[in-house]
């Protein structure tokens, strides 16, 4: 014992000289262990691990561009909290330009702005990819660190230089990894530290968090399981959510174990009763077999974090997991008991934190996460990047767009050139403004952000794609690019001087639009969980399980549920859960089905024959007669894809195959159901792979989605519905829009029959004018 | 060729025969002499000019080396046309004729269609209530759905142009109801038109184009306006018939006719003055008076020496109107008709209209047109007196007859008959606006009396004779009109029905027109010079909508208004007013008191040919500044945005049209000379020629005037100028001697001139030639219908005559230079070679 107390003694005082705030100081040292109480695993074996993260997966782009002397690029990198570097390396992968002279030029690494090491840029190399590694000492590494490589060179000696000349340049590859050797540190039973160590913001890679349960868990225990998955899910945000569901197992990472005073996974047994709803910190207990087939909890794994859920009852959990999620909870200490919750009001339609603002235009500064994403420097400065999410069905048609008050700032230019700042949205140009040196002050202009124009020869009547053409997710994107002056070549010129900035109370204006669109649509489904999150608390969303779900369709479930928290940034905490076999399942609600056999079950009730029908063994797949007629459109006879079925393409491939399929519900008309299947563990593996993708998430839309483990194929088949409302009016011009001809009939019929009237009444008025003497 | 002629044969034509001609043989074939004329079409070869020398070798090369056969070549006049006939036949609109044509194929007999149509209006099935209700609803809803919905651009194309057949198709229909299915059609496209200005062309995101596109919107919802009450106010004309007199003439009731007059010459009043006594009513019911504001002693004595009664006034307040109010108080005939002292009227006047008094009680105004035989200074100065109707014909022609559907024709100060009691009622003539006559009819028509309007013109007068004269007299019109429309509404207060309201509101409003005009001639620079996008929409899209808008209105104000008022004449006529109305009518609708009277002068003369720099200071400033917004279109083809050149072209001929059209303003502003004291009117009668030899000659009239007549003779040199001779003249079974001299003679055509006529020969000329009761019965006969794309052809030209007037004009100094490059172009032309004429 007081070997490893010594050793932990170390561990500590090393963190603490690196400057680490892992918190892990002398008085925790002490504590730890107070709440277990027991003594911690004698012979403990070496935990540390190595770990190989590209600058990509920082969220780099290819090449990270070095253009002209003094320029420079750089990437950002955190280190969890329960882990400490012992050491760690830099691998850069470059190419420069033969043209820079060997001696004078290099290419400086800075971290957290101290000089790391120096890339050469020999003339022997130039040209080639050229892998230097540079090592890294662990102490200059802090939680977050900023990695910033500078470009010097100078391609003569004797003359004066431009320093921007286009022979200086150096490409980093974002395959430039770095690779860590971490050791895991224990940590404190500290709920005020929540949600680390489960999931720390620092961490880039993608968060998976176990969720442990006792066997057969019941249906509020997954409903509690779910409210706290599509919170991890929102706190993870752009890294993505799994969590891998672990029944009556002990979990080999930090987890979370949902367990009441009568249901609780084995190796908690010996954990005391609660008599309140209850969130609780321990290290992983490592019972020990004792002769009569019971443990006894000798030791804890100190590593291993879990957050115990734990209530009387399964009512209690769920108290306790809303109470976590919603901040209710005070958490400190080890362990903090819930005695009420308060779920407030039930939410509005469309108004999850993570969505547009649709009541009053929002704020770009609302929109990103710190404001210094909305300045650049530099003559060539990076995009600024704003993400939208925007509700699915905006109705935007005959919109002159989204109206965009753009207000910018930037250097003033010494001499009007050729500086501007192009906008763009989804990488398509929209506009573009000339920088002038009158703009100092900043400048406030007015965009239109572009719709779809769908019409006779838009894109047709398949969908009404709402405001842009990628669905929800959507980016703006703002170039600056500003043009240099070239003085004479020995003139000084400051080179690295420009800033630019987007002003963070610009506003992007979403009001006004009404809600309609035309479903199915799964590209809604994936992108943001449409129609489900209308409801940011997910209100209006059934979970249909199988009767008794295993493993992976639990995994499937929580994962869906923490893509939709993703998507809003609002905990789950109204979705109800049920079994395919329940006969009160609420017709009035989206459905969400999980799991080949809820799906057969449910449509066995309703008694339904779906054009798609994956899940039976047959794995049929209707196809389309024909895609839509251009000319029968164009005349205004048909304007729907025919939704009748054409042939059945019998597919009796046996291999692997998961699908997502949409249609209206047949109990609850505008009600949608979206059905997740795959016939084996692998398929829905492979559908959740396949959501994380963004690539094969664009590919997804209309009714069916095929997910093979290579490819992606999507079909609009069976009948189209639509939810939300427009008014009566703009619902008549709509449709009446797509058929001119039988307007233009029905005008000119009218016309006629106005003219006969008016003539008829005004050949009284003349012979009453004619005999006015009889009157 | 006559014998006549071929017996005066040239010497160079007998040179020229030498050489090619066998000696003729026959005289009834073509000779030879004949064919070589043909060949040499600008040449006479009896008179032979020196320079004749370079223009027969001309001809000579030219025929040989180009014109190897002449009979099928064609001019290059004809080949321009019928290189612009192919262009135009690409034209949109000149397409969408054709497309119509062909559509309208199926229409085999237009008239049994309107037989069946009208058959079909008539039915019985339509009477009942619920059908009225309930197709008048469903059929508003559509049209509104039809204004209202979106399209795209292609089903925008796609619906305007089945519409457009549709329209096309009904045109070739004679008949009322077609014409009112083409209203609907029109309201429908101008309305669709509107509404989507209003949804998706303004540009709400910047303020200047927001400003000046809401102008531009106000001047079209203007224009909508006005189109829409027009039709209401034309769908229909009366076109009501006299009413007959009892037979008893001591039933008939006494009459005074008035006939006032401020300024003018006695020699305007004398005609009408000698014509008012020779109207057929019995003496002792008719009595007429002079009122003089002048007081003039030579009036007092005229009407003396011609009988009839003059009244004077010292004081001139209320101007004309007061001048009658005061005769009123002095004269006592149950009705009074008013002619300006300049309005000559026919010896039927009374007798055709007052039948309908004696029909309808309430019945209190009777008005007649103003028929004009002197040409207006738009007729004189584009010189197409006779050809295209004029300013007024519209207004007596068909907006008075129209009025007179809905009870709301109103008194115009002239050739009217008034019925005393009721306007005593309303205490005489109205006296607070310059518009006494319209106003004073407005409160009859309150009381619930009624108006009416005979459409044959039983009077003539002197059109205004300068640019500047019509310019005031049009001020005082719309200052008085827009007093009204301010002071005593007629959209507001008792007793008027809608239709009443409806047609004054438009008579008023039309007055409006200056601003809305001056804007329409602006607005295409605020894209040129500042570069606003006033109509916020593609160009594309523009023409798609703005097109349906103007071939509608066009085709069915042509149909409606054809024979009165030719297409594209109403923007010639607005534009030359536009400037000058605008201020008056903006002044009079904010304060209604503010402002003099001026009386139209009339009966001068204009000495000289002169531009009138005076009054075309705005035309010329808008000419200016559209020139200069031409030029930057140019530039902005050439160096702009290549994705705007679609609306600078737009833009561009939106701006050419608006130089035509001050073009054709300024070309009236260049006043022709007006050297003739009595203006002549075509007529035919017969008459009897007494030479002094006592021959007698029978012959016919080609015109008249009050100096002189016009005849034409069987055959030439029968009279000699200076010839002193005698005419009689039939008028009714009465015939009239008069002493005339000869003054011209022109072929068979022979001018002679009265001489020293007395005062009752004077009086009875003017019976015989003015005062005929069917004098101004075929005024119209000879003039062409309306063609809309031959009248703006004649538009165009009119306007680049301004333009060659304005340059002849600008630069008197170096005249000459002018006057040489044109003699130069002219002598060029006459040098160049001819095509022969083909002979049948």
């Amino acid at each position: 014992m007081k070997r490893s107390n010594i050793r932990y003694l170390l561990i500590a005082l090393l963190g603490a000289c690196s400057g680490l705030a892992v918190g892990a100081t002398d008085n925790d040292l002490t504590t730890l262990g107070n709440v277990d109480d027991l003594p911690i695993a004698e012979e403990a074996p070496d935990l540390s691990k190595k770990r190989r993260i590209s600058f990509l997966q920082l969220g780099t782009r290819a090449t990270l561009p070095l253009r002209g002397s003094n320029s420079s690029a750089g990437v950002g990198f955190g280190v969890r909290n329960d882990e400490l570097i012992t050491s760690a390396k830099l691998r850069i992968n470059y190419v420069y330009s033969p043209s820079v002279i060997e001696k004078l030029s290099h290419i400086k690494v800075y971290l957290n702005d101290e000089v790391l090491g120096v890339l050469p840029l020999e003339n022997g190399d130039a040209g080639h990819k050229v892998q230097h590694e540079l090592n890294i000492d662990p102490s200059l590494i802090s939680d977050y660190n900023k990695l910033r490589m500078q470009l010097i060179g100078h391609y003569a000696i004797d003359q004066c230089e431009d320093p921007l000349h286009t022979s200086l340049w150096a490409d980093i590859s974002g395959k430039s990894s770095l690779e860590f050797t971490v050791l895991p540190l224990p940590m404190t039973n500290e709920l005020g530290l929540f949600p680390e160590p489960f999931f720390d913001h620092r961490d880039p890679e993608r968060l998976t968090l176990p969720f442990v349960f006792a066997t057969k868990p019941s249906l509020k225990t997954l409903e509690a399981a779910t409210t706290i998955s599509s919170w991890f899910g929102a706190k993870a945000s752009w890294r993505g959510a799994r969590f891998p569901a672990v029944i009556n197992k002990e979990p080999q990472q930090h987890a979370i174990v949902f367990a009441s005073n009568n249901h609780r996974p084995k190796f908690l047994d010996n954990y005391p009763k609660v008599n309140e709803p209850t969130i609780a910190m321990i290290s992983l207990p490592q019972p020990k077999l004792l002769g009569d087939g019971l443990t006894e909890i000798k030791n804890y794994n100190p590593y291993i974090k879990l957050l115990l859920i734990l209530g009387r009852n399964d009512a209690d959990l769920k108290t306790a997991a809303q109470a976590l999620t919603l901040g209710q909870a005070a958490l400190s200490g080890n362990s903090v008991t819930i005695k009420h919750v308060d779920l407030g009001p039930v939410r509005q339609a469309y108004d999850a934190p993570n969505w547009v603002h649709l009541d009053r235009p929002t704020k770009f500064g609302e929109l990103v996460e710190s404001l210094s994403e909305l300045q650049v420097a530099g003559h060539t400065p990076q995009t600024i990047r704003v993400n939208l999410r925007i509700p699915a069905d905006l109705f935007t048609w005959r919109s002159r767009g989204v109206a965009v008050d753009l207000k910018y700032r930037y250097t003033p230019l010494i001499e009007e050139d050729d500086s501007r700042l192009n906008v763009n949205i989804n990488e398509e140009f929209v506009e573009a403004f000339n920088l002038r040196s009158s703009g100092k002050g900043g400048i406030k202009k007015r965009v239109r952000l572009p719709l779809l124009d769908e019409g006779l020869f838009g894109t047709g009547n398949e969908f009404f794609i709402p405001a842009f053409k990628l669905g929800s997710n959507n980016q703006l994107q703002f170039d600056f690019s500003f043009g240099y002056e070239k003085q004479e070549l020995c003139k000084r010129s400051a080179t690295d001087n420009v800033r630019a900035a987007i002003d963070a109370d610009s506003t992007i204006d979403f009001t006004g639009f009404p809600h309609f669109v035309a479903l199915p649509n799964l590209g809604f489904y994936a992108n943001s969980g449409f129609p489900f999150t209308k409801q940011a608390d997910l209100a209006e969303t059934a979970v249909v399980l199988s009767k008794n779900p295993d493993a992976i369709e639990l995994e499937t479930l929580f994962t869906l549920i923490g893509r939709m928290g993703i998507s809003t940034g609002y905990p789950a905490t109204r979705l109800e859960l049920n079994t395919a076999n329940n006969i009160n399942i609420k017709t009035n609600k989206d459905l969400l089905i999980i799991g080949k056999h809820a799906h057969d079950d449910l449509l066995k009730r309703w008694d339904k024959e779906l054009p798609s029908n994956i899940s039976r063994l047959g794995r049929e797949l209707g196809l389309p007669v024909r895609a839509v007629s251009l000319l029968n459109d164009w005349l205004g006879f048909e304007t729907k894809p025919d939704p009748t079925l054409g042939t059945e393409v019998s597919m009796h491939s046996s291999g692997p195959l998961g699908s997502l399929v949409g249609f209206e519900s047949p109990q609850a008309p505008g009600r949608s159901v979206v059905s997740v299947l795959g016939a084996s563990n692998q398929d829905l593996k492979r559908v959740l792979s396949a959501l994380e993708n963004s690539g094969e998430v664009s590919q997804m839309r209309g009714s069916t989605v095929v997910i093979r483990p290579q490819s992606i194929e999507s079909i609009l088949v069976g009948d189209t519905y639509t939810v939300g409302s427009l008014p009566l009016k703009v619902r008549i011009w709509h449709f009446l829009s797509q058929h001119p001809i039988i307007l233009a009939l029905l005008t000119i019929l009218s016309v006629i029959i106005i003219a006969f009237l008016l003539w008829r009444a005004l050949r009284v008025i003349m012979s009453q004018r004619l005999h006015e003497d009889d009157r | 060729m006559t014998k006549a002629v071929t017996q005066k044969v040239s010497l160079l034509e007998r040179f020229i025969c030498l050489f090619f001609i066998p000696p003729k043989a026959n005289q009834d074939t073509p000779g030879l002499y004949d064919r070589i004329a043909a060949l040499f079409p600008h040449i006479n070869l009896k008179r032979p000019v020196p320079l004749d020398i370079v223009r027969i070798p001309l001809q000579i090369i030219w025929l040989v080396l180009v014109k190897p056969t002449p009979a099928k070549r064609i001019s290059l006049r004809t080949r321009l046309g019928q290189r612009v006939k192919s262009i135009k036949a690409l034209l949109p609109m000149a397409l969408l004729q054709r497309a119509g044509k062909a559509l309208s194929c199926p229409i085999k007999n237009p008239t049994d269609v309107r037989k069946t149509g009208e058959t079909f209006a008539t039915h019985a099935f339509w009477d009942h209530p619920i059908v009225n209700y309930i197709s008048i609803f469903i059929g508003a809803f559509i049209v509104f759905l039809s204004v209202t919905t979106p399209f795209s651009l292609a089903t925008q194309a796609l619906f305007v142009l089945l519409l457009w057949l549709a329209a096309m198709w009904v045109r070739r229909i004679p008949g009322h109801l077609a014409t009112m299915i083409l209203i609907v059609f029109s309201v429908t496209a101008s309305s669709r038109y509107l509404w989507w200005r209003f949804d998706s062309t303004l540009n709400w995101d910047d303020m200047l184009d927001l400003t000046l596109g809401f102008g531009l919107l106000g001047a079209e919802v203007y224009a909508w306006l006005v189109l829409l009450l027009g039709y209401f106010q034309t769908a229909w004309p009366l076109n009501r018939e006299p009413s007959d007199l009892p037979r008893d003439t001591r039933e008939w009731p006494s009459v005074d006719i008035y006939i006032p007059t401020y300024n003018e010459p006695l020699n305007v009043v004398r005609p009408t003055v000698f014509a008012a006594q020779a109207i057929d009513w019995p003496k002792d019911k008719i009595n007429i008076y002079i009122l003089d504001d002048g007081c003039r002693e030579s009036f007092r004595d005229f009407a003396e020496e011609a009988g009839v009664n003059y009244f004077e006034r010292k004081e001139s307040t209320h101007a004309k109107a007061g001048n009658l109010n005061l005769a009123m108080t002095k004269t006592h005939g149950e009705f009074i008709a008013i002619f300006d002292c300049d309005h000559i009227p026919t010896r039927s006047f009374l007798q055709t209209s007052m039948g309908l008094f004696l029909k309808d009680e309430k019945l209190a105004v009777i008005q007649t047109p103003h028929h004009f035989f002197s040409p207006d200074p738009f007729e004189r100065n584009l010189g197409n007196f006779g050809k295209v109707p004029n300013e007024n014909e519209l207004f007596y022609g068909l907006v008075q007859d129209g009025n007179d559907l809905w009870d709301a024709t109103f008194f115009c100060g002239s050739c009217a008959i008034i019925k005393r009691d009721p306007l005593e009622e309303i205490g005489g003539i109205a006296v607070e606006t310059v518009t006494e006559d319209a106003h004073t009819s407005l409160r009859l028509h309150r009381l619930g009396y009624r108006s009416a309007y005979l459409s044959q013109p039983q009077a003539a007068g002197l059109a205004t004779e300068s640019l500047s004269a019509h310019v005031g007299q049009r001020i005082r019109w719309a200052r008085g009109m827009a007093q009204i429309f301010r002071t005593d509404n007629p959209l507001l207060g008792k007793g008027l029905s809608i239709g009443q309201r409806l047609c004054y509101s438009n008579a008023m409003m039309h007055f409006l027109y200056g601003v809305p005009r001056l804007i329409f001639l602006t607005a295409p620079l605020a894209f040129l010079l500042l570069h606003s996008y006033i109509i916020y929409a593609s160009a594309l899209t523009l023409t798609l909508y703005v097109l349906p808008h103007i071939l509608h209105s066009s085709i069915t104000n042509s149909r409606i208004q054809g024979e009165h008022r030719f297409s594209f004449w109403a923007e010639v006529y607005e534009t030359a007013l536009a400037w000058y109305i605008a201020r008056p009518t903006t002044i009079a609708l904010f304060a209604p008191n503010k402002g003099s009277f001026n009386v139209t002068a009339k009966g001068g003369l204009v000495e000289d040919e002169h531009f009138d720099w005076t009054i075309s200071k705005p035309y010329l400033a808008l000419v200016f500044l559209n020139l200069i917004g031409f030029a930057a279109g140019i530039a902005r083809l050439i160096f702009g945005d290549p994705d705007e050149i679609q609306t600078v072209v737009i833009t561009l001929l939106w701006t050419t049209y608006n130089l035509t059209m001050l073009g054709a303003a300024m070309a009236v502003a260049a006043e022709a000379k007006q050297v003739r004291v009595t203006h002549r009117v075509s007529i035919q009668f017969p008459v009897t020629l007494h030479l002094r030899n006592g021959h007698c000659i029978h012959a016919e009239t080609s015109d008249y005037s009050e100096g002189g007549l016009g005849i034409k003779l069987a055959n030439e040199g029968m009279l000699t100028n200076g010839e002193e001779l005698s005419i009689s003249l039939k008028q009714g079974t009465r015939e009239f001697v008069f002493p005339v001299r000869v003054s011209n003679t022109y072929g068979t055509h022979v001018g002679v001139r009265f001489k020293d006529l007395t005062q009752q020969q004077e009086k009875d000329l003017i019976h015989c030639t003015f005062a005929r009761a069917d004098a101004w019965v075929d005024r119209n006969k000879n003039r062409e219908k309306d063609r809309p794309l031959h009248s703006l052809k004649y538009v165009i030209q009119m306007g680049i005559q301004g333009y060659i007037r304005l340059y002849k004009h600008l630069v008197p100094r170096i005249h000459f230079v002018a006057d040489s490059i044109l003699y130069i172009r002219n002598f060029l032309r006459w040098l160049l070679p001819r095509t022969p004429v083909t002979s049948k």
